[in-house]
């Protein structure tokens, strides 16, 4: 399994997955207003 | 395979369409304000021009017939003419479909499925007419004043119903007998549009019979009385009419999906020659296909209903989830896992047609483990039936570590869950028979990999977090990113294989009939798992109006206006179920017996 073959990608993948994942959140949460981080 | 000798059930069907349909007219015209004058406040109403309330009723105004339980006599007929009607709706949907992947392919194996898809289909058609007509029957028999009020209020409905009916009777018969006939050329395109009108006016019944049951449990168009306005539109368009027609719509999709399978794997069983179980066993492959798609998004239907319900009265939403009926959840919990458990199996058993697939076995194990940890959590009850010992033992109704799994967060996460490593089922399915060529094929599994490893780590983290150290609008709220994600994973995975594998190599030739006997069970199961569970359910929202014909606003004072036990319940189900079995396995036998031929040697003259 090579470094930059398979590592890079699924690095980059996760951080690029991770962030479009938290904003649909963020997105879906705030259209129902309420946020994302809970808040009393 | 083809059928160049169709039998003689269409004029049958017909003739009982015509009655049933002629009955329903007759009836709908002249029965409701003349056969009942003993609601003369009603009948007077009507013929003013406005309209009286909802009749006050008590025990007398039922009728006993012959020591039959009305309840128990309407129920029958009720389930046994959905599960027929869910059927024969869904069934010219996928045909359509087949057909024009067949004109596009000219590939002429699917004109020919189709083609017997919907030969199942129309024996099944002349049962649907009949159980409709007996449900009709026994409506107006056991529940006269129900009825008449009900079609006070959907009057034009219930006549244009009639009128769809005979549309939908000519449509089929010419969509079916003129198959052969209407091929190749123009000639092709004019049997699709047959097929797309069979499809708008069987889903346009369908709509129109929806909003009568979802009056009764939401109605509108009325007052508190029950008067009505006068704006049928308004009774149509009720608050749960919506949520019904799409959770209906796509169930009904996964349910024909599933008996067509079954008839599949039937067929596959009894082929004699290697060509046969082939053409069954592909048959079998693409209904369970049909049957996973529309599996997929059938939880998120189901729940967007549910949360309906619960929007519109939560007194109903209560006795749903969190009264009586919450145990037939966990039967519900039970079957749909049932469901994945058998639809996945049948996938990772449909591999073995693949030389190629030894690559992607060794996965099998855990997509298997983690579909069944999800299958536990799913079914964990919150509040256990307990006997007073069992409670102290246990210090509570809820079980100290695995109470917290009884609640929908885990529930919701559990399914997502599921939903996605059944996609991965498939996707493997997929790749099995191929090798890609593209340069980038390890960055672009490894992209594959990150996408549902932060999938699920979403899922469960909008779970958990929401689920567990939130308040209640969060836990319902989160669930909507949750199912976004399990989209966008499905959504994601395969446009990226699609790129991955284009233009890829074939390991092989696939081995169609290369499938063992025990997957064509599967295909059994996944039938009977889903007719059950339809019974189970369509009872429990059904049930949920407890004592009320329509709620809040037509009291239900018959004798049997009490929720049954839940094991009474499951076994009128369970009794129905059976009875539908039986018919289905008569239809499956005529559409064997109609392709068969004798040769009488020596009977005939010449």
């Amino acid at each position: 399994m090579s470094v930059k073959g398979y590592f890079l990608p699924f690095v980059a993948g996760l951080v690029v997955f991770t962030a479009a994942f938290l904003l649909l959140d963020t997105a879906v949460m705030n259209m129902q207003g309420l946020g994302l981080i809970f808040h009393q | 395979m083809k059928d160049p000798h169709p039998t003689q059930r269409g004029p049958a069907s017909a003739m009982i369409a015509f009655v049933v349909a002629l009955a329903a007219v007759f009836l709908l015209a002249f029965g409701p304000v003349d056969a009942l004058a003993a609601e003369p406040a009603a009948a007077d109403g009507v013929a003013a021009g406005s309209y009286a309330p909802a009749p006050k009723l008590t025990a007398a105004d039922y009728p006993t017939i012959a020591g039959i339980n009305s309840r128990v006599a309407v129920w029958i007929f009720a389930q046994l003419h959905l599960w027929f009607a869910a059927f024969v709706l869904a069934v010219p949907i996928f045909v359509f479909i087949i057909e024009v992947i067949g004109m596009r392919t000219r590939d002429k194996r699917y004109d020919d499925m189709a083609y017997e898809f919907i030969k199942v289909a129309i024996t099944a058609y002349s049962l649907t007419a009949i159980l409709g007509g007996g449900l009709l029957f026994s409506l107006i028999l056991f529940y006269p004043h129900l009825f008449t009020y009900l079609s006070t209020i959907f009057s034009a409905s219930m006549f244009y119903y009639a009128l769809l009916f005979f549309a939908e009777s000519a449509v089929l018969y010419v969509y079916y007998y003129g198959w052969h006939w209407l091929q190749g050329g123009f000639k092709k395109w004019v049997h699709l549009s047959l097929g797309l009108i069979l499809n708008a006016v069987g889903t346009t019944l369908m709509l129109l019979a929806n909003a009568w049951l979802t009056f009764m449990m939401s109605p509108a168009g009325v007052d508190a009385a029950g008067v009505f306005s006068g704006d049928a539109w308004a009774a149509i368009h009720n608050f749960l009419w919506n949520p019904i027609n799409i959770h209906r719509f796509v169930a009904n999709i996964a349910y024909g999906g599933s008996i067509v399978g079954a008839y599949a794997a039937f067929k596959f069983l009894t082929a004699t020659g290697n060509q046969e179980k082939a053409h069954y066993d592909w048959m079998g492959y693409n209904a369970n296909f049909i049957a996973i798609c529309a599996l997929l998004p059938l939880p998120f239907a189901g729940y967007y209903l549910a949360a309906e319900i619960y929007a519109y009265s939560q007194q109903m939403g209560i006795t749903l989830m969190g009264g009586i009926f919450a145990w037939l959840f966990i039967i519900q919990a039970v079957l749909i896992g049932t469901l994945f458990l058998s639809a996945n199996y049948y996938l990772w058993c449909g591999m073995g047609r693949s030389d190629g697939a030894k690559r992607y076995t060794k996965y099998i194990k855990y997509i298997a483990i983690v579909l069944i940890g999800a299958f536990l959590v799913w079914f964990t009850p919150h509040t256990l039936v307990l006997t007073n010992e069992e409670l102290k033992a246990l210090g509570g109704p809820h079980h100290k570590i695995l109470g917290p799994l009884g609640i929908m967060p885990a529930k919701n996460t559990a399914v997502n869950v599921m939903i996605i490593f059944t996609a991965l089922s498939f996707m493997f399915y997929r790749r099995a028979n191929k090798v890609a060529t593209v340069s980038w094929v390890n960055a672009g599994n490894a992209i594959q990999v990150a996408l549902f490893t932060t999938g699920i780590a979403n899922i469960m983290f909008l779970g958990i977090y929401h689920g567990y150290f939130t308040n209640t609008v969060y836990k319902v709220a989160a669930s909507i990113p949750q199912v976004l994600t399990t989209v966008a994973v499905i959504v994601g995975s395969i446009t990226l294989d699609s790129f991955i594998y284009r233009g890829a190599k074939e390991v092989g030739p696939l081995h169609w009939g290369r499938i063992p006997g025990r997957a064509q069970y599967a295909l059994f199961l996944l039938a009977v798992s889903f007719t059950w569970l339809m019974g189970l359910m369509g009872y429990i929202r059904s049930g949920i109006r407890q004592h009320w014909h329509v709620l809040d606003i037509m009291r239900d004072a018959s004798p049997d206006a009490f929720t049954p036990t839940l094991g009474y319940a499951a076994n009128v189900v369970s009794v129905a179920a059976i009875l539908f079995m039986a018919m289905v396995i008569f239809v499956f036998w005529i559409a064997q017996v109609s392709g068969s031929k004798t040769l009488p040697a020596g009977y005939w003259k010449g």
